[in-house]
């Protein structure tokens, strides 16, 4: 998976339209995701990449660069 | 002689708070969203002064009414609640007195949520095949509600008191209650737990301080605290697996089980596991709209309606499973009798 690919799956499961989610965004400026938002993102990198990433790890981001990076570091991007 | 389920009941307090309760004492919430999502639209609540025995007593008397056996050849009572009267004593010797059972009872409590209603069969499936008992009542009874924050917008949405009461004895058809798998990692403790008020972190000013999480929740260490993404993550990766174990160590195919019974959660786990798990949705029994998260006794909360509305059947498979708090899991099949 690449990452125009990933944002626009972690768009859709957060309900913001395609395009939209950028590697600037930072996650409380995110209105969609709250707390179920969370529970979204968690079950859409779940699917794709199986138990790599923590929820706990994932809260410690605050941008979505850095969750970008954080799955670059485990290979789990293609660029 | 294996055993079966001769009967359950279950008991909700009278007071209800509805989505729009809710809405109108939290003007900020979006209840919308909230209840599209949880698939709750209501729960009970217990009043002042009314505690998860009080229900559980109510549940047995309703059960022990219907006159299914003597209540003189129940040789074992069985309590689970994380709600209890009082440190000590058990509130299985407590009921044991309201219910006016017989005094050579053996009457104990356990410590679990919502994998408990499964522990609590397993307890009593093995006390009646070994020989030890006959008939065990097998209680379970919450109120979580008494430990959520006001302002803890997601878990007063999901969480709602209730308890139930089930009859537990020798079958002498079909009937059993078998391939029992259980599993416990402590490590997740933290996750879903109230901080505060045992011998470990008393109650204090200091564990009253409140404070607001990043999603606007609001709560102490007096009260009930859960790590939703941690609680799914749990949950996602544990219970497929569990099912799985269940159907093999029973020897029986996914196809041939009539109705898998999870712990009832709210919608969107529930939704989650059928994917994962690919459950075929139409025999996935579904209650939690009415009644919400009743922790130990949501399994039975979702039998109930579908034995009394006929859906369940004799000879049926129903493959149960429950998950939570601990973490603790466990799961069985039963054939119904």
């Amino acid at each position: 998976m690449k990452t125009q690919e990933l944002l626009n799956r972690l768009a859709v499961a957060l309900g913001i339209p395609e395009g939209q989610l950028t590697l600037a965004d930072s996650t409380d400026s995110i209105a969609e995701w709250d707390s179920i938002g969370h529970l979204n993102v968690l079950s859409e990198l779940e699917s794709h990449f199986g138990s790599v990433v923590e929820d706990n790890e994932i809260r410690r981001f605050t941008t979505i660069r850095q969750l970008v990076d954080g799955l670059r570091t485990r290979n789990l991007l293609e660029d | 002689m294996p055993a079966h389920i001769i009967g359950l009941q279950t008991h909700l307090p009278a007071g209800v708070v509805t989505n729009d309760d809710l809405g109108r004492e939290n003007p900020d919430w979006d209840m919308t969203r909230l209840s599209a999502k949880t698939g709750i639209r209501q729960r009970h609540v217990a009043a002042a002064g009314e505690t998860a025995l009080d229900l559980a007593g109510e549940a047995c008397q309703k059960l022990l009414a219907r006159g299914l056996v003597d209540p003189a050849c129940i040789d074992y009572l069985i309590v689970c609640s994380q709600s209890p009267d009082y440190f000590l004593p058990s509130g299985a010797c407590l009921l044991q007195n309201r219910l006016k059972l017989k005094k050579s009872i053996g009457a104990f409590d356990f410590n679990l949520g919502c994998s408990g209603y499964i522990y609590g069969l397993q307890l009593a499936t093995a006390l009646i095949e070994s020989g030890h008992a006959g008939c065990v009542l097998l209680v379970t009874a919450d109120t979580y509600t008494r430990f959520i924050h006001p302002r803890d917008r997601m878990l007063r949405i999901l969480f709602g008191d209730g308890a139930s009461a089930t009859l537990v004895g020798a079958s002498a058809g079909p009937g059993a209650i078998t391939a029992f798998v259980v599993g416990t990692d402590g490590a997740g403790a933290n996750n879903l737990m109230v901080p505060a008020g045992g011998l470990r972190l008393p109650h204090s000013e200091e564990t009253a301080r409140e404070t607001t999480d990043v999603y606007g929740g609001t709560r102490s260490k007096n009260h009930l605290f859960m790590d939703g993404g941690a609680i799914f993550t749990f949950a996602i990766r544990t219970v497929p697996p569990l099912l799985s174990q269940i159907l093999e160590k029973a020897g029986v195919s996914k196809e041939q089980i009539d109705w898998f019974v999870l712990h009832q959660a709210n919608e969107y786990m529930l939704d989650e596991l059928v994917k994962r798990a690919s459950l075929p949705a139409d025999k996935v029994l579904r209650r939690y709209a009415d009644v919400g998260n009743t922790v130990s006794s949501s399994i039975p909360m979702a039998l109930e309606p579908a034995l009394e509305e006929g859906r369940i059947l004799p000879g049926h498979k129903l493959l149960l499973a429950g998950f939570g708090v601990g973490y603790s899991w466990g799961g069985c099949l039963l054939t119904w009798e």
